[in-house]
C-alpha cells in the first residue's frame, strides 16, 4: 500500500516537473535565423567617404604636367642614345673600297701597317 | 711603383687618345706612313723590299717555316686561355665579323724564339696565314691580326691594305695601350677584349664618319644640279 503510494506521488511530481519545465518551442528570445542578412540593405553605399579637400590650383597642374612631359623626353632622349649606340639590330658597317693599294715588301694582304708594345728589356735587348 | 706605372699607363692611354683626336680628321687622307717590320724605317714609296735594310716578306719564310696550325677567330698555340674563355672571345670576335662583314678580327697567342721581333712575325703571319678568304688581297683586305706573345709581353695589332686609308698608327696604338694594362696584368682575356672592343669602336665611330661625309656629298651634288 505505502509502495503504491510512493510510486503514484513519484508518477506525479515527474509529471508536475514535465509540465513546468522550458520545451524548446516554448522558448523566448530573438530567433536565430536573422532574415535581414539576405534582404537589400535600405541605405545605398555613400559615394564619398572623406570631406572634398582643397582643389589643386591650375597652375601647379600645369607645372606639373611641363615637368612630367620634360622628364619624360629626357628619358626618352637617353633611351634612344642607349639604343642607337647599342647597335641592337646588328646594325652593319660598310667600307668604301679604298682603290688600289701599293703593295709592299712582297706582302700581298698587310704592308705591315702596325702597332707594337713590347717590355722595354726585350727592345734593349734587341 | 705599382700606382706610379698605373699613373703612366693612364697618361700613356690619355695622350695616345688626345692623339687619335688630333688625327681624326686624318680619316680619310691618302698615304699612310709605312714602316718597315724589320727597322722601323719609314718607306717614302712602296718597294719590294725595305732600302734600309733589305727586309722581303721571304726572307722571313725561311726563319720562320711552315705556316703554324691557326683558326679563323682565335688561335691559342700556347694554352693561356681556358675553354670558356676561348669562347667567350670568339663569339665576340663573331659579333665585330657581323659588325663589319668585309673584315676579320683574328687573335693569334703563340710563344715565340727568344730573340723574335713579333712585328716581324706578326707581318708574316698576317700574309702568309689563311684567317679569312683567299680573295681578300691588296685593298680588299679589311682584316686585323692581333698577335701575342704571353712569355715576354709583346703584342702587335696588325692591318691589312684595306683599312690603311682609314685608320692610324695612333689609332692602333691607342686600342693596344688600353689593353696592355690587362695583358700584362695576366689578364689575357680582358685585355684581348678591351683591344675588340676599343676598335670597334673606333671603326664604327670612323664608318659614321664616312656616311656623313658621303651625305654631305650627296647633299652638295643635289645643290649643284638645282
Amino acid at each position: 500500500m505505502v509502495k503504491t503510494f510512493f510510486n503514484l506521488c513519484l508518477m506525479a511530481l515527474v509529471s508536475f516537473a514535465a509540465i513546468t519545465s522550458p520545451s524548446a518551442f516554448a522558448q523566448g528570445g530573438k530567433p536565430k535565423f536573422d532574415e535581414s542578412h539576405y534582404l537589400p540593405e535600405d541605405r545605398p553605399t555613400p559615394l564619398r567617404l572623406e570631406a572634398p579637400g582643397k582643389p589643386i590650383s591650375r597652375t601647379w597642374v600645369i607645372a606639373g604636367a611641363g615637368v612630367g612631359l620634360l622628364l619624360a623626353g629626357a628619358v626618352l632622349y637617353l633611351a634612344v642614345k642607349a639604343w642607337r649606340s647599342s647597335n641592337v639590330f646588328e646594325r652593319k658597317y660598310h667600307f668604301p673600297s679604298a682603290g688600289q693599294a701599293a703593295l709592299r715588301l712582297g706582302g700581298k694582304r698587310s704592308g705591315g701597317f702596325m702597332a707594337a708594345s713590347e717590355p722595354a728589356n726585350k727592345k734593349e735587348s734587341a | 711603383m705599382h700606382l706610379r706605372n698605373k699613373a703612366e699607363t693612364r697618361l700613356g692611354i690619355f695622350l695616345s687618345a688626345a692623339r687619335c683626336k688630333l688625327s681624326k680628321q686624318s680619316y680619310t687622307c691618302g698615304m699612310p706612313i709605312m714602316r718597315c717590320p724589320a727597322c722601323d724605317a719609314v718607306l717614302r714609296e712602296p718597294s719590294m723590299d725595305c732600302p734600309q735594310c733589305q727586309f722581303t716578306l721571304r726572307k722571313l719564310d725561311s726563319i720562320f717555316g711552315a705556316v703554324p696550325l691557326h683558326s679563323r677567330y682565335l688561335s691559342d698555340r700556347s694554352a693561356t686561355l681556358t675553354t670558356a674563355e676561348i669562347e667567350r672571345l670568339r663569339e665576340l670576335l663573331q659579333r665585330f665579323e657581323r659588325k663589319f662583314p668585309q673584315a676579320l678580327f683574328s687573335v693569334f697567342i703563340t710563344e715565340l724564339p727568344e730573340k723574335t721581333n713579333i712585328k716581324e712575325y706578326a707581318f708574316w703571319l698576317a700574309n702568309r696565314s689563311q684567317f679569312s678568304s683567299v680573295e681578300a688581297v691588296g685593298s680588299e683586305n679589311f682584316d686585323l691580326l692581333l698577335v701575342i706573345e704571353p712569355v715576354a709581353g709583346s703584342v702587335a695589332l696588325t692591318v691589312g691594305y684595306g683599312l690603311e686609308k682609314y685608320l692610324s698608327e695612333d689609332n692602333l696604338q691607342a686600342a693596344l695601350a688600353a689593353a696592355m694594362p690587362a695583358l700584362r696584368g695576366a689578364q689575357p682575356e680582358h685585355g684581348i677584349r678591351i683591344c675588340i672592343e676599343e676598335m670597334t669602336r673606333r671603326l664604327s665611330e670612323l664608318c659614321k664618319s664616312l656616311e656623313i661625309e658621303k651625305q654631305n656629298e650627296g647633299k652638295t651634288m643635289v645643290a649643284k644640279k638645282w
